[in-house]
């Protein structure tokens, strides 16, 4: 029998409480093995802060990997790693126990957060580490150390402190957003009374290049996320769209058609120079992805008859087809590690995520929603965020890379679309 | 529509509000994503009215070298385009074209007035029965040199953005290479695509999809 939970959490915007355009998660999980974790409130929190032991439950319980234990009435006063009461923690049935406090540093401004991850089962501390940061990082800061517990109990990095970016529709209005990986700290990026496709994070984390259709047809801009700055990459004669970022930053794979049909062109990232044709042929070749190694890309071309993804080396040639069951895939993009190919694959009128492993050719589809589009990865490949369409509205989902946690995302404000998750940020 | 407002009101406040207080992007750094509006909504909303209404055919037409009045243009021309049949004086002669461009203007008739060429399913392949409406285009563009049109391809909403796009695109391209052998000169055409974005038709069935598969002629200066 498959297991089936389902956990209910509000996304809010805390820096604007006037503006409920709340996110609404729903979370299912079948199947997986989830860890009890206790997290005391840190000692020394007000009530007008925000809540630490609050932000790295709900990241934890995200994932669908983690079960909250209450601690409520168990040691009200706990600070130390040395007083920990381990057999009342078990008893409570947590395997592993956070403790922390925050209190204001030597520093005026500053506050120092210090936390300790206990393993209860072993009564052994796991790590402790401490944080001086001014008000505004509380947050984030929170993210950090919810990373840290998922990367020592599981073994592997979390993706907590990231952004995403996607674009919401409303009226007559093209929005693009950037937000915290968990929805909160949501801002406009840019506002247009024409469409904004295919946004695409740099390395960095500093800039997204996307498709605006503000000069009556649409063309390749990068903005700054600091400054706002925007600056046209490409807008060469027909279309300029489908931006991706190298590995390195340096350059974007862009679909042009200034030559003819829509074919894939590197570009210098700050627009200067030439573009240089990355494919040639007589059909469509679009949505350019770079391998982790920035040695190929895969896109997607109906070269064949049929759209399906093909890679070249970034050299140009050496050519390959990479899908073969099917009429339509659409949408590569490459796992971090570089052992994956998600893409979007047309199935009986169902276009679903859909995940190859490259070593063995083998697939499996990820999702049960139906009109799904612009799969990718979250930056430590566990979570796949995508978009899909539920009775004409667009939302976002995410999937996990087993495809067991599913997550859906709605929102009282508009039509939502054209997610991309962010790297990790430092 | 009271739903639509309200979204909007929301998106006001957010916008308002994320403007008023910025908050950080990344801890260490200052949050200055900087909300940057394009184009008035006021004008936006005028323009679009014009379209919607039948008039937005050219006569009076701005422009788009700024912001919103442009762009919110095609989406006027395109509503208007949609079969409302603008009729009027006389035909290409009447070339019109206030704002920069030579158009066929308001007063075009009959195959002039119509601005869109509808596709099958999966389909580029220009049907004849749109002939006639292609050649009184390549008409007016070889009886006026100065006048410069975008051929814009659309899809239906399903599938992948990107790839819609360039499916748009083709079918643009089929268009433009019809044009080209009526005789109309390369340098007065420039195909683009919409991709799924501006659909003719806001459904989810087969027959809103069969209103958004098109190529739009879309003269330069309306």
């Amino acid at each position: 029998m498959k297991q089936l939970k389902s956990v209910v959490l509000l996304w809010g915007l805390f820096s604007c409480l006037v503006a409920r355009a709340e996110l609404t998660i729903e979370i299912s999980v079948q199947g997986a093995k989830q860890i009890p974790v206790a997290i005391m409130p840190f000692a020394g929190q007000t009530p007008t802060q925000q809540n630490l032991a609050k932000i790295i439950g709900a990241d934890l319980t995200r994932t669908g990997l983690f079960k909250l234990v209450d601690p409520a009435g168990l040691q009200p006063d706990l600070k130390q790693p040395q007083d920990v009461a381990f057999t009342e923690w078990r008893g409570r049935g947590a395997d592993a126990l956070v403790i922390g406090t925050l209190e204001p540093s030597a520093t005026v401004g500053r506050f120092q957060v210090r936390f300790h991850l206990m393993d209860v089962a072993k009564q052994a501390r796991i790590t402790s580490l401490d944080y001086i940061i001014v008000p505004s990082q509380l947050r984030p800061t929170a993210h950090k150390i919810a990373d840290v517990i998922y990367e020592k109990l599981l073994g592997e990095p979390g993706a907590f402190n990231t952004k995403i970016t996607y674009v919401v529709k409303q009226a007559n209005s093209y929005l693009l957003k950037v937000a915290d990986a968990d929805g909160y700290n949501e801002q406009t990026v840019l506002a247009s009374t024409e469409p904004v496709i295919s946004p695409s994070w740099s390395p960095d984390g500093g800039k997204i290049a996307y498709v605006s259709f503000e000069q009556k047809k649409p063309i390749v801009m990068v903005q700054s996320l600091a400054t706002g700055a925007r600056s046209v990459i490409a807008a060469f004669k027909g279309n300029n769209s489908a931006p991706t970022w190298s590995p390195d930053g340096t350059k974007l794979a862009v679909t042009l058609t200034k030559d003819g049909g829509s074919q894939l062109y590197l570009i210098n990232a700050e627009g200067s120079g030439t573009p240089t044709r990355l494919s040639s042929s007589s059909g469509i070749d679009t949505e350019p992805a770079f391998s982790p190694d920035g040695k190929f890309v895969a896109f997607t071309s109906d070269r064949g008859g049929s759209p399906q993804v093909y890679r070249a080396s970034v050299s140009g040639g050496d050519v390959q087809r990479m899908t073969f069951s099917g009429t339509y895939n659409v949408s590569p993009r490459y796992s971090p590690d570089g052992k994956n190919l998600i893409y979007i694959q047309r199935n009986g009128g169902q276009y679903r995520v859909v995940m190859q492993e490259l070593d063995t050719g083998q697939i499996q589809v990820l999702t049960d929603t139906g009109l799904d589009e612009s799969p990718s990865f979250a930056p430590n490949g566990r979570t796949i965020l995508y978009a899909t369409n539920v009775k004409g509205r667009g939302m976002l989902a995410t999937v996990s890379h087993d495809g067991r946690i599913k997550q859906r995302l709605t929102t009282q404000a508009g039509d939502i679309r054209e997610p991309a998750w962010g790297p990790m940020l430092k | 529509m009271k739903k639509i407002l309200l979204t909007l009101l929301i998106a006001l406040t957010v916008i308002g509000c994320a403007t008023r207080k910025p908050a950080p992007i990344s801890d260490g750094k200052k949050a200055q994503v900087e909300e940057k509006s394009i184009g008035a909504d006021s004008a936006g909303g005028g323009a679009g009215k014009a379209g919607a209404g039948g008039q937005g055919g050219g006569g009076s037409n701005v422009d788009g070298s700024a912001d919103g009045a442009g762009s919110d243009g095609i989406r006027g021309t395109t509503a208007g385009a949609g079969g409302t049949g603008v009729d009027g004086g006389s035909s290409a002669g009447g070339a019109g074209g206030a704002g920069g461009g030579v158009t066929p203007g308001a007063n075009a008739t009959g195959n002039l007035a119509q601005r869109s060429i509808y596709f099958d399913y999966d389909s580029f392949s220009v049907k004849d029965e749109y002939k006639p409406v292609l050649q009184a285009h390549a008409k007016f563009l070889v009886e006026n040199a100065g006048a410069k049109i975008y051929l814009q391809g659309h899809t239906d909403e399903r599938g992948s953005r990107e790839y819609n796009l360039a499916l748009g695109q083709k079918r643009a391209d089929a268009v433009r290479r019809v044009m080209a052998v009526l005789g109309v000169k390369e340098s007065q055409v420039e195909s683009v695509s919409y991709g799924e974005e501006k659909p003719k038709s806001a459904g989810h069935d087969d027959s809103a999809y069969a209103q958004n598969r098109r190529a739009d002629i879309v003269y330069q200066g309306e």
